[in-house]
């Protein structure tokens, strides 16, 4: 995982502020993968609970982590149970890794 | 008062030219704003931009547009009016910070979240039209924002041209 320990913490953080306690975060795509180089940071926060606004958690979310870790492409999903898994929702559910 | 260099001063072309490129980028997103957003844009508007070329075009203009005027403003000439002013400048989000301080925008978190939100608002990607359609609405009322910012940024350049430009002449 190429993250820094900071920067997880931040997103643990940031996702805790935006989308409550007992949202789950996780990091996937090329951000998962040792071996690659730079890429944006692509996250899936998937909510327990169905939600009704998840565009606004998501701009909030991003937002709030560009003003924590610094200039560079954050991607942020929000999904609740009601959410239709695409195949990028589904991929992202079953490569992520939980922060 | 906000006073900066003489604006007759030959590097100062850009910055005059930036505020001038920035009010027609205005002009021209508020053009396809009202076009587009003549009717409601829902998510069963939204799912006939498949099928719907002219409308899937406008789309894709207010989104070209959008994002024209937001990193023209943010990214050019902010930087450029802060420079003038002998204000500090620092990365892009520095500089957001700044102008929120200065009331030039309303909020540098808005002005973020507004990047974020162009995202959302590309028709290719958005697979959930009720997201798709709720992104756009939103890029519709943001326009207001960005149209204040673009207009306070170049008038402050360009009112200052002006008064330079009627010192010479008198």
């Amino acid at each position: 995982m190429r993250i820094t320990h900071d920067e997880a913490a931040a997103i643990r953080r940031v996702t805790a502020e935006v989308a409550g306690a007992h949202a789950q975060v996780k990091l996937f795509g090329s951000r998962t993968h040792d071996e690659l180089r730079g890429g944006d940071i692509d996250l899936l926060i998937e909510l327990p609970e169905p939600t009704p606004d998840k565009l606004s958690l998501s701009l909030r979310a991003g937002a709030r982590l560009q003003m924590a870790i610094g200039e560079r492409k954050i991607d942020v999903l929000v999904t609740d149970p009601q959410t239709v898994e695409t195949p990028l929702i589904r991929a992202a559910r079953l490569e992520g890794i939980t922060l | 008062m906000i006073s900066g260099t003489d604006l007759r001063d030959p590097p100062h072309a850009r910055l005059i030219f930036l505020a001038e490129t920035v009010l027609a980028e205005a002009a021209l997103l508020r053009i396809t704003d009202s076009r587009l957003f003549a009717l409601p844009m829902d998510a069963e508007r939204a799912a006939t931009l498949r099928h719907d070329i002219d409308l899937a075009e406008r789309v894709d203009a207010f989104v070209a547009r959008f994002g024209r005027l937001q990193d023209t403003t943010g990214d050019k000439l902010l930087p450029a009016v802060l420079a003038w002013l002998s204000e500090p400048l620092g990365s892009t989000l520095d500089n957001l910070a700044r102008a929120e301080r200065l009331c030039w925008i309303e909020s540098a978190a808005d002005w973020i979240e507004c990047r974020q939100l162009r995202n959302f608002m590309i028709h290719e990607y958005v697979r959930d039209m009720s997201v798709l359609a709720a992104a756009l609405s939103r890029g519709h009322r943001a326009v207001l924002l960005l149209e204040a910012s673009a207009h306070r940024l170049a008038g402050l350049v360009l009112s200052a041209a002006g008064s330079a430009d009627r010192v010479d002449a008198g």
